[in-house]
């Protein structure tokens, strides 16, 4: 199959377009500034529209209205452009819109770094705006799977009515690699637009849709939080997607980790192998829902001695490791979050000593 | 054409209250215009305004404070076939100040009904960007630090071409309000009115006196031709329309056989100018021109016409794990500005790494083998010297062939740079001295 050589952030916008996305709204931030321009050259040739909000809160609205209609639409940014977006994050889920948020993480608090980071896993994943929401999270290792992570990820919008993050860091957006952009992964929009604001000539003209969230009947408010807490649960049935890497081994340790730092921690892995041990582990691929059944299961093999998360953030994850494991086995933590990446060789050394 | 009114959610407004009166206001426009529900959209901000979206048998967006124009600006582009109506009172439009600027500049084709009544009505009447100086609200005194907006001159002035500003108790209401919806582009009514709830409690204030204080107000009508233009999609339309297609990315097919199988690690290490990334491109085409798989990252800093520029490839014939450069196996030198960066990384250099540098540079490179090749000498200007490497590279089957970067240049280029390229790399092989 012919392979293409380009940069993470523009496979993205290449990847939108093939998924049938038309509309894209965005604000310029480092390191991701690339999918802007790439879309702002490529969605006219494809009738396509691309609007450079005044801000990242613009933004945030832009994909809101646009969602609301019940049309595809995606915006990309980076960590503060993230932040400004999730106040309108938690109005599309409130609203249950679909919509596709890419976050090409860097560093932070505030300003930061513009290097890689994954700083932003609790914001992810675990609110970032206000209320009861989760959005479904992708994290790919790599162009490739950015670019597959992509595309699915307006099938699955659609399928939830909610927004879907894919989770990147500046590495996977500045990165080029060969990619190549799958057919089988386009899907025709799920939507019948019943619940739009477009929807009124296919359902008999006297029925408006409001799309808001809004809910001032305290049952109905509770109902509608109830719809969201039954598409998460369905989620964690349905979505849940991780990578085992030299797990058919009797392992000593087990790591988990995703996106950029797990593909480290793979070649980590292969030069301790051959110094004769063996590492097994679990990478993500979605944040929420957490692969959490396959962490307790791998954790549980009885050759595992321990549980180390590695990130490249102060600590997040191994929050949601150590709820998987529950307790059978110690879990530790190493990251690094300056924007440099930690070497193999620092992997292996911190493994090895955890072990000893 | 029937009231679009909801009849099971009459509006619930106080009594007197001037928001009730552009609710009929809005529905006899739209009838007398015929556009049929399922061709509006309500959208509607906060506060007493933001109540429209219930009343009427349109579809509706409901969010949040100041943010309408937002989503109203979303939702047009995506179906521009729609009617877009936005409500907003004086309170969105102060904490929406910088959507309503660029919606003006953009000239979107939305209508923006402000029901202007001076104080924040739903909060419990503080005061907002519009209440006048003078005014007695529930903020204290802070009202009258302040200086209220004329929002028309500061749209206007913003771009937008149709601003008008009217009474709700004018007759000609539903007359200029359809005016607004029929403007193709972005339109702004400024609907004065009464808040009997908290405003006319503390102040007096009656159509009269609305009149003539509109009145006293400078005229707009100029902006009409001072910013009259095409509205954004219309203009996207055209602007598109005359842009030449992009080709998409190019296809690489294998097409050649690697020269040297294995690992590469390769840092090009330069300054601004010398069109590093480029070459680092080219580095990764070659490989996978070979059928090899690669990654590139490249490291430069925010101001990029200075300072460093360094690019950092990985060739691989297997799958590519970690993608750090710590230990290249080939480094290529151009410019100091880039060695720097890096002197810990060169200063351990194994004895298993090649360095190549322009003649004259100095560098640490640990056990390195170094040779040195001869720009200068055969006249090869600073920004065809990272090109000019690879086909030095090339020209001793080190890393990648000539085949290999050959075809690495017709992916990347099209003529005439790509003719120029080729003429720098046969140059390059035939006259550089590499010592």
């Amino acid at each position: 199959m012919a392979k293409v050589l380009m940069k993470g952030n523009e496979a993205i916008g290449e990847a939108a377009i093939k998924a049938g996305c038309l509309n894209y709204f965005a604000y310029p931030i480092t390191p991701q500034s690339e999918v802007a321009e790439y879309l702002a050259k490529r969605l006219p040739d494809v009738n396509g529209t691309f609007v450079q909000g005044e801000s990242e809160v613009a933004v945030g609205y832009m994909i809101f209205g646009a969602a609301g209609c019940g049309e595809r639409v995606m915006t990309t940014s980076s960590s503060p452009g993230i932040s400004l977006m999730s106040e309108a994050l938690s109005y599309i889920a409130g609203a249950r819109c679909p919509a596709v948020f890419v976050n090409i993480m860097r560093g932070g608090p505030g300003l930061g770094g513009i290097l890689p980071s994954q700083g932003d896993y609790f914001q992810a994943t675990k609110g970032g705006g206000h209320g009861d929401y989760h959005l479904l999270v992708m994290a790919p290792e790599g162009v490739q799977e950015a670019v597959e992570m992509t595309m699915k990820a307006f099938p699955l919008a659609e399928k939830y009515r909610g927004p879907v993050m894919i989770l990147g860091d500046g590495l996977i957006g500045q990165m080029m690699e060969p990619v190549e952009f799958p057919d089988n992964l386009y899907a025709e929009p799920l939507n019948n637009d019943d619940w739009a604001t477009s929807g009124m000539d296919k359902r008999g003209a006297d029925k408006k849709n409001i799309v808001k969230s809004l809910f001032l009947n305290p049952k109905e408010l509770n109902d509608n939080n109830l719809t969201l807490k039954a598409q998460y649960e369905q989620m964690k049935k349905e979505e849940v997607m991780s990578e085992a890497y030299n797990t058919d081994t009797d392992y000593k340790g087990l790591i988990v980790s995703y996106g950029t730092m797990s593909r480290v921690c793979r070649t980590a892995i292969d030069t301790m192998k051959e110094q004769g041990l063996e590492i097994g582990m679990i990478r993500p691929k979605t944040l929420f829902p957490f692969p959490e059944k396959e962490i307790y299961d791998a954790a549980a093999k009885e050759s595992c001695k321990a549980v180390i998360s590695i990130e490249l953030s102060m600590g997040q994850m191994v929050e949601d490791v150590e709820r998987c494991v529950r307790g059978i086995k110690p879990v530790e933590w190493y990251g690094e979050c300056g924007g440099d990446i930690p070497a193999p060789e620092t992997i292996a050394d911190v493994v090895q000593s955890l072990l000893n | 054409m029937d009231s679009l009114l909801n009849t099971e959610r009459p509006p619930v407004f106080c009594p007197g209250c001037s928001h009730e009166k552009v609710v009929h206001a809005l529905d006899a426009t739209l009838c007398r215009m015929e556009i049929p529900g399922n061709r509006v959209v309500v959208v509607s901000d906060i506060g007493c305004s933001g109540l429209f979206d219930t009343f009427f048998n349109t579809h509706a967006m409901h969010g949040l404070h100041g943010r309408a124009l937002t989503y109203a600006t979303g939702l047009k582009t995506a179906r521009p076939d729609l009617t877009v109506i936005v409500t907003m009172g004086d309170g969105g439009l102060g904490i929406g100040g910088a959507h309503v600027l660029s919606t003006c500049r953009r000239n979107i084709d939305i209508t923006l009904l402000v029901l202007n009544n001076f104080n924040y009505g739903m909060t419990g009447g503080q005061f907002s960007s519009t209440t006048p100086e003078e005014a007695v609200v529930g903020s204290g005194f802070l009202n009258r630090i302040e200086k209220p907006m004329d929002i028309c001159m500061t749209a206007g002035h913003a771009g937008a071409a149709h601003v008008k500003r009217v009474s709700t108790y004018d007759k000609q209401l539903e007359d200029t309000m359809e005016a607004a919806v029929r403007f193709k582009g972005f339109s702004l009514l400024d609907i004065h009115g009464i808040c009997p709830g908290r405003y006319t409690k503390r102040n007096t204030i009656n159509p009269g006196q609305i009149r003539e204080s509109l009145d006293a107000l400078p005229d707009t009508s100029h902006f009409e031709t001072m910013n009259a233009r095409q509205d954004y999609h219309t203009r996207y339309m055209e602007e598109a329309e005359q842009m030449k297609k992009t080709a998409g990315p190019a296809t690489i097919k294998p097409s050649c056989s690697p020269c040297e199988k294995g690992l590469h690690k390769i840092s090009v290490l330069g300054g601004a100018g010398q069109r590093i990334v480029t070459a680092g491109e080219l580095i990764g085409l070659a490989g996978m021109a070979a059928g090899m798989r690669a990654t590139q990252k490249n490291d430069y800093p925010i101001t990029v016409l200075r300072g460093h520029s360094i690019t950092e490839l990985i060739l691989s014939e297997r799958e590519i794990g970690f993608t750090g450069t710590e230990t290249p196996t080939l480094v290529l030198a151009l410019s100091e500005d880039g060695t720097a960066q890096r002197t810990k990384m060169l200063e351990n250099l194994p004895e298993t790494t090649t360095v190549v540098k322009t003649k004259g540079l100095e560098m640490p490179a640990g056990k390195a083998k170094v040779m040195e090749v001869d720009f200068k000498a055969a006249k090869i200007k600073s920004s065809d010297r990272a090109l000019a490497m690879l086909a030095v590279l090339a020209a001793r089957n080190t890393v990648i062939s000539m085949e290999m970067l050959k075809q690495a240049l017709s992916l990347k280029f099209k003529d005439p740079i790509l003719s120029s390229s080729l003429e720098v790399v046969e140059k390059a092989a035939a006259e550089c001295t590499v010592v």
